[in-house]
């Protein structure tokens, strides 16, 4: 009774998730040049960097491994992840940060929603409709088309999606905690961007124990990359357990802001 | 009497020439305090050239390691990663007013500040001026330390920093340059917002600020001299960490004739534009 | 079974207080200066099922701070309370169900998308089944006459036109009370009409208890039988409109239409002339000094008048009157 019950909510919360993006899809595209716009943009963004990485390996051969097909994956893999992330829950980034500090999850509050869940999903980033077609694309050059690694770059895409919005939830939520997060939250946010971008073989030691845990870019990056590769269900193992860690926390941080929130201590209070 | 007249007409320019360069000054002045008061908040903001600095390092030490020679197109690893931060520098303080000038000519205010006393974009240059410089200090403070670490001391000497500077300001003016007649565009067309995307593209690739464009194949390296853009980035890079005279004067002439360039097209466009808003009345 | 009861709530906030400059703001980093603010001071009141309440205060008197905790937004300091059975703080996602919100200022339409994706949206939000929703939205296009409404984007519609859509949606899930804040803020007179009309029609067909906030005086007057005045976090009036406007009123308007031309300034004692006509007089009074029939007595002596009209002042005053206290 009580597991069907919960399976229950769990369908209800995803449909109404669903109707969101939709009505966030439907709502840009009222505006198609802007919308088109954002997207190519993107598109152009990335495959200038990608020109950069070409033209580098043409010149210097591979470098610590990694070669240029290994970097387009790698790219690839995130820019998938993060246009996932912040194609469904686009106010992870910055946004979340701002809507606490300014005491907008008030207008939240009032639903019988799941209210993290309603709160990152109200928003859709458009330029990320680029990363995310971008980043397949890249994918796809790179692999061989074998229904296993099709499905490695969905799976690994999800998985990273899940472990960056965890991250962004925790960035945001430091806005319960102190006033104006938001430039933290979004500098949090931007350099773990950054150094999932470059070849994790670069780092070692303690910048490499760092890249797995504080700023988890390794675990957006590379290791999603090596999955596809690899198809080791090891790393498909570790990526599981680090979304499941990463949310739990999330959850954990969200939920203790949020009753510092209803009590009212929070920095901004509209009286 | 004509020594005397002499005299005075001499006195008058220079009183004149001080009276702009105080005004001119002021406007910088004025904007730079307010800078300062945004520092806090910019720190905030400036965590990324610490990272880039940092992964650049390790990349770049990368390269170097699997070769014997210690120098690639003449720059020794020391060598780009200051290169690197000067180039980041250049590219992290360039100038903004391309948007304001675009939001004045969409909501006309353009028409009030033409007929202000100072030129229109002397005024902007001076405006954008304060906040660059403070941009590009606060870039350069900030990747010191990582770049000292793994870099040591720049191969510099102290007179080289006057040429270098020179060259610095070129670069300046060509960006502000390209800027303007960006901003400008919105005469035409509502969206510049994507031609300075496709600026920086530019100048990421073969302008210098990934890599130097020595590193560049020969045809395109060939390409990028022949345009202006290496001029704002590569061209001071390269200069602070790998000067000598030849090098500067061939910069400075190209930016000289550059200037001349983009200053014609911004002076044509200028006035298409105040005769635009002279026979449409704003 | 009351449908709101509030007891002694009381919530007091702590604010950091912030010397202006940099000192200040140094200082505000290792020593912060906290100041106590007691925003709600124990207040106690309850609803009964299909009251049409008006919840009124100045700025910062602590309105915002009670429907906060009656919504379950905030926890209070001390205090009780009960909505529909729930305690708002522990249970508000449960409750969230059965009660409905509208905030003039703070539109729950999507802006660029027709009401009706909205309405499909509040579908999913509140778990209403296919049918039951269908027909209720059906019922509510009618009372608030917006089926021409529903497929344009909300951006393109009239102030007064958003608020119906706004309320009509607020309504959708069937909720025993909803909390109304500035409904018809910025909404010219008809519009303002048509909203009073719905909300009045709502109460009468579905007995929904209405917690309206409005500094609008004639929303007071149309909408609600009765008032409570918070001011500084304590109630300062709690009893129906009528008592509130005989209570404080103590000027009473009165226009006379005579018979005969007036010739000469007229004149009672104790009582203020405000406009003479050739024709016509209108004149004001304190009830404290001179009670109405002694007015009107003194009128009718020596003169025959056609016409008498005997008018309250605005609520508008009296809540200004009150508020001064």
């Amino acid at each position: 009774m009580v597991r069907m019950d919960w399976l229950k909510q769990i369908g209800i919360e995803m449909r109404f998730l669903g109707v969101l993006v939709r009505l966030n899809l439907a709502s840009a595209m009222e505006y198609r040049a802007s919308f088109i716009s954002q997207i190519v943009g993107m598109v152009i963004n990335n495959s200038i960097m990608l020109l950069f990485w070409f033209f580098f390996f043409d010149r210097f051969g591979e470098v610590r491994g990694y070669d240029f097909q290994q970097v387009i994956l790698l790219f690839g893999m995130v820019a998938f992840g993060f246009g996932i992330a912040m194609v469904l829950s686009g106010n992870i980034y910055q946004n979340l940060a701002y809507l606490i500090a300014q005491g907008r999850l008030d207008y939240y509050l009032v639903f019988p929603r799941h209210l993290l869940l309603h709160v990152i999903f109200s928003r859709m980033n458009i330029s990320a409709i680029g990363d995310l077609t971008f980043g397949l694309v890249a994918c796809l050059i790179v692999v061989p088309w074998r229904p296993a690694t099709l499905l490695a770059i969905l799976t690994a895409g999800l998985l990273a999606a899940a472990i960056l919005t965890a991250y962004g939830v925790i960035a945001g939520s430091l806005s319960f905690f102190w006033g104006s997060a938001e430039n933290a939250s979004a500098q949090m946010f931007g350099s773990l961007i950054t150094f999932a971008l470059y070849p994790d073989t670069l780092f070692s030691g303690f910048s490499r124990t760092l890249l797995l845990s504080l700023l988890p870019a390794v675990l957006i990056g590379a290791i999603p990359a090596q999955l596809v590769r690899t198809l080791d269900v090891r790393l498909l193992l570790a990526l599981l357990a680090a979304a499941a860690a990463g949310w739990l926390l999330a959850v954990a941080l969200f939920s203790l802001g949020l009753r510092r929130y209803e009590s009212g201590s929070a920095i901004n209070v509209n009286l | 009497m004509s020594q005397t007249t002499a005299q005075t007409t001499g006195h008058v320019m220079g009183y004149r020439l001080r009276q702009k360069l105080a005004k001119y000054g002021a406007i910088t002045a004025i904007n730079f305090q307010n800078q300062l008061a945004y520092i806090w908040d910019t720190l905030n903001r400036s965590l990324f050239i610490i990272f880039i600095m940092f992964i650049f390092a390790q990349l770049w030490q990368a390269v170097y390691a699997t070769r014997t020679a210690p120098e690639i197109a003449g720059l020794t690893l020391p060598g780009i990663i200051w290169y690197l931060l000067v180039a980041e520098m250049m590219e992290l303080g360039k100038f903004r007013h391309d948007l304001k000038i675009s939001e004045e000519v969409k909501d006309g205010s353009i028409a009030y500040t033409l007929v202000r006393p100072y030129h229109y974009l002397a005024y902007h240059f001076f405006n954008g001026l304060g906040e660059t410089i403070v941009r590009m200090a606060l870039v350069f403070g900030l990747g010191l330390p990582v770049v000292l670490y793994y870099a040591g001391r720049p191969d510099l000497e102290l007179w080289q920093l006057p040429p270098i500077l020179l060259v610095v300001l070129g670069a300046m003016l060509i960006d502000f340059c390209v800027l303007s007649t960006i901003g400008l565009l919105a005469f035409f067309t509502e969206d510049t917002a994507s031609f300075r995307m496709i600026y920086q593209k530019f100048v990421f690739v073969i302008g210098g600020l990934m890599f130097p464009i020595d590193f560049l194949p020969d045809w395109l390296q060939w390409i990028a001299r022949l345009l202006p853009f290496h001029l704002t980035t590569y061209a001071p890079a390269r200069l602070f960490v790998d000067f000598s005279w030849t090098q500067f004067n061939h910069f400075l002439l190209l930016q000289l004739v550059w200037l001349g360039i983009l200053g014609t097209i911004l002076w044509v466009q200028y006035r298409s534009a105040a005769r635009r808003l002279a026979v449409n009345g704003g | 079974m009351t449908v709101i009861e509030i007891d002694n709530l009381q919530k007091e906030f702590e604010i950091k207080q912030k010397a202006p400059g940099l000192r200040g703001s140094v200082q505000a980093i290792f020593r912060p200066v906290k100041r106590r603010v007691m925003a709600v001071s124990g207040i106690s009141f309850a609803l009964d099922p299909g009251e049409m309440l008006a919840f009124i205060g100045p700025n910062g008197a602590g309105k915002s701070t009670t429907i906060k905790m009656l919504t379950g937004i905030l926890f209070p300091t001390s205090g009780s309370a009960t909505v529909l059975g729930f305690n708002p703080w522990r249970e508000r996602r449960r409750m969230a169900y059965q009660i409905g919100s509208v905030f003039g200022q703070k539109p729950q339409l999507w802006y660029h998308l027709p009401a009706a994706d909205t309405f499909q949206l509040f579908a999913r939000i509140y778990e209403l089944e296919e049918t039951p929703f269908r027909r209720r939205l059906a019922f509510l296009i009618e009372a608030f006459q917006i089926e021409d409404l529903l497929q344009i984007p909300v951006r393109k519609l009239s102030l007064g036109q958003r608020m119906k859509c706004e309320i009509a949606a607020s309504l959708l899930h069937g909720p025993r009370v909803i909390f109304l804040d500035e409904p018809t803020i910025g909404l010219d007179v008809v519009a303002k009409q048509q909203i009073r009309e719905a909300i009045r029609t709502l109460n009468a067909e579905e007995n929904t208890t209405i917690f309206l906030t409005s500094h609008d005086a004639g929303d007071i007057e149309s909408l609600c039988k009765r008032v409570i005045i918070i001011n500084h976090g304590r109630l300062i009036f709690d009893d129906r409109t009528s008592v509130l406007k005989r209570q404080y009123l103590r000027r009473k308007v009165i226009d006379v239409r005579f018979g005969e031309a007036l010739n000469g300034p007229f004149h009672l004692p104790g009582v203020q002339t405000l406009k003479q006509g050739t024709y016509g007089v209108k004149l004001a009074f304190d009830t404290e000094e001179l009670s109405v029939d002694q007015v009107i007595q003194q009128i009718m002596s020596g003169r025959a008048f056609n016409d008498i009209n005997i008018q309250d002042p605005p609520l508008e005053e009296i809540i200004r009157e009150i508020y001064q206290e």
